[in-house]
């Protein structure tokens, strides 16, 4: 009996978590899919008839003053649903460049923290040279500063090198800071690998380098998921860094561009959460696609074989 | 098919000296055993002949030829791993084509040479599975397997068996030596277990503190050890020590050790060179005999000792006795079967002759046999 009562408290408490969680999400998509002026609404029906109204100023909302036919009769003018934020997001905005400029840079991020950490996390790994210690504690004391606290040095620095206002610039900055942690956790899954197989390898006719690639890089699978998953992440949302290099809306990425739906004065909440699902999504289906992985390489290298 | 040769091999790790300048000939086709306790520099040989180390001085030869600079993949030797070392995310079968395909061997080739030594190694239903799913003694078969398709000058292994279980471990030792027979090549293999080196060896290099202090074959390692480690590590249970001094009195040796007093026929060969002065003597404990089942001849190198505690393994049981500050121990096999009134237990005192001619004397500082 007590068992039950446990477990329901237990579903009870999670379920609650998960609402927490869920809310903000459903509640994005919720303003996505209504008229701009509309999104502070309590109605959570997606399907609703739309009440007419005249546009008087062309605006594309209606605003007081502004005709309307009150359906329902509840006062107030109602909107329904519509994907018009979504159709204006991507035909009227600039929406489609910044998810580009994104894509170039988040993937150029990645591919260059799987290369690089992959090979210094193995370096760090296996082979004992002067200043190891010190370079892996010096890559770890980069990791205590918080990035905003970095802005001033990197402006600085990307300036005297004349990368302000380019992508070369703030791929250097988010690979660079992404890569010590990168390093850190494939170093450790590269400890768990015992180095008999190498040299098992080595005997077996490789070179160091072919029994790198040939045997140690398909068993890592799960470090370079995560080492992927990270340099991704640390770029694709990334706003504060992006804000102060990038200057160009040309340039812009995601996180920049929807920043730009908020203006001084008014907002189009409409768009700006159409833009957030939207950018939400790759990453959303990235994590379901990796979870398998995920969760062995988060708990890796605690049982040694 | 080939020799090896390791001259003046050292290893240090900064201060710490691994090897001393070790000398070292293996035969074409010998099965050589390096045994030794561990941290006694054995593991470290194997690793600098396979190249996975680099020698501090020293030089490798294979065949005449020196190695030393040569690259690990190119010197064609295949080493068995303790853990095994199977590579996880590869078939049985890919494991032991892996070193073939490495070296670009045509597919029928391979083909021809995996079907081969799986058949040897009787694991032709495992080919398609991978290592996880094999147990301890099939991954080893495997290991082997991956071995031997290579054909390779030298056959390295590293503890193979210890990771094995007792019954599996007797069961690979005749595997091994089977396939040394069949195979006709040059092995060399470390082992910690004695019972291992005795076995398996053509000859024995017993090694201690980075130095090898014998190198026979295993029978002369056992009957004529060359110093008080090798006599020690070396059979079991471990010989029996005595502390004392030798004395010339007349036409024959004496030996005295506490209340323990020996007399030794100078004409026998074991004991031809010794000296006066300190001495340490060692006796297997097969080499003393209980006097209640055997009728005594001699008189002489008689003693009486107490029983301290009896080990009872089946078929045979080790009795630790003492005799004033001397203990040791004996083997009372004929005593097993007795009936419970005769029966002997601790506390006891029994009567032992001493064959004397079976024992080593030893310098008591340097500690090599006279």
């Amino acid at each position: 009996m007590n068992k039950k009562i446990e477990v329901v408290l237990i579903f009870l408490f999670l379920s609650l978590f998960c609402l927490a969680t869920i809310y903000p999400v459903l509640n994005i998509v919720g303003v996505s899919l209504r008229t701009d002026n509309a999104f502070q609404t309590r109605s959570l029906s997606l399907f609703e008839f739309q009440e007419a109204y005249t546009d008087l100023n062309s605006n594309g909302s209606w605003d007081i003053g502004e005709q309307y036919i009150d359906a329902n009769r509840n006062g107030r003018w109602d909107s329904g649903s519509s994907i018009n934020s979504y159709v204006k997001l991507f035909l009227e905005t600039d929406f489609l460049l910044w998810t580009w400029n994104s894509i170039v840079i988040s993937f150029v991020v990645t591919i260059t923290g799987v290369v690089f950490a992959s090979t210094g996390g193995y370096a760090l790994s296996r082979f004992k040279f002067r200043g190891r210690e010190f370079g892996m504690i010096a890559l770890l004391t980069t990791q205590m500063f918080p990035a905003t606290m970095l802005l001033l040095p990197f402006f600085i620095l990307l300036s005297y090198l004349g990368l302000i206002n380019s992508y070369i610039g703030l791929i250097i900055i988010y690979s660079s800071t992404a890569l010590p942690f990168c390093i850190w956790q494939m170093k450790g899954y590269y400890d768990t690998i015992p180095p008999s197989l190498e040299e098992s390898a080595r005997l077996d006719g490789c070179s160091r380098y072919q029994a790198f690639y040939k045997v140690i890089l398909p068993l890592s699978g799960p470090a370079l998921v995560i080492t992927a998953l990270f340099s991704f992440m640390a770029s694709w949302s990334e706003y504060v860094v992006a804000a102060i290099i990038l200057q160009d809306p040309k340039l812009y990425t995601l996180p920049l561009g929807l920043k730009s739906f908020q203006a001084s004065l008014s907002t189009q909440w409409g768009l700006y959460a159409a833009g957030a699902v939207v950018v939400s999504i790759p990453v959303g289906i990235l994590f379901i696609s990796l979870s398998k992985f995920l969760v062995s390489g988060l708990t890796m290298g605690s049982v040694k074989e | 098919m080939s020799s090896l040769n390791l001259k003046g091999l050292s290893k240090s790790y900064g201060n710490d000296k691994i090897l001393k300048d070790i000398d070292l000939e293996i035969n074409k086709g010998e099965f050589l055993v390096l045994v030794g306790p561990s941290g006694c520099g054995k593991s470290t040989t194997l690793r600098l002949i396979a190249g996975l180390e680099e020698s501090t001085s020293g030089e490798i030869f294979i065949d005449d030829v020196q190695v030393n600079d040569i690259d690990p993949s190119k010197r064609d030797i295949a080493m068995v791993f303790q853990n095994y070392a199977l590579y996880p995310q590869m078939t049985v079968r890919e494991n032991m084509a892996f070193g073939l395909t490495i070296r670009k061997h045509s597919k029928e080739e391979i083909d021809l040479r995996v079907a081969e030594a799986a058949k040897v190694l009787q694991i032709n239903d495992l080919l398609d599975r991978r290592p996880k799913e094999l147990s301890g003694g099939q991954r080893q078969r495997v290991a082997l397997g991956r071995a031997i398709v290579r054909k390779p000058k030298v056959f390295l292994f590293d503890e193979p068996l210890s990771n094995l279980d007792a019954k599996l471990r007797q069961e690979m030792r005749l595997e091994i030596k089977r396939l040394h027979s069949l195979l006709d090549t040059t092995m060399i293999y470390v082992t910690h277990d004695q019972v291992e080196a005795m076995t398996m060896g053509d000859r024995i290099a017993v090694m201690n503190g980075g130095v090898i202090e014998q190198i026979d074959s295993p029978d002369k390692v056992y009957r004529r050890p060359s110093n008080v480690f090798t006599s020690t590590f070396i059979g079991t249970p471990q010989i029996n020590l005595f502390k004392g001094e030798l004395e010339e009195i007349d036409s024959s040796w004496s030996f005295k050790s506490d209340n323990l007093l020996i007399s030794i026929n100078k004409e026998h060969y074991q004991h031809a060179k010794l000296k006066e002065g300190n001495a340490v003597f060692g006796l297997r404990p097969d080499d003393i005999n209980d006097n209640h089942s055997i009728e005594n001849r001699e008189s002489e190198n008689t003693m009486k000792a107490k029983i301290e505690f009896i080990e009872y393994l089946g078929s045979e049981m080790n009795a630790h006795l003492s005799s004033g500050s001397n203990l040791f121990t004996v083997k009372l096999n004929d005593r097993i079967l007795l009936d419970k009134e005769d029966s002997i237990k601790a506390g006891d005192s029994v009567s032992v002759t001493l064959n004397v001619n079976q024992g080593h004397f030893f310098n008591s500082i340097t500690g090599l046999a006279f």
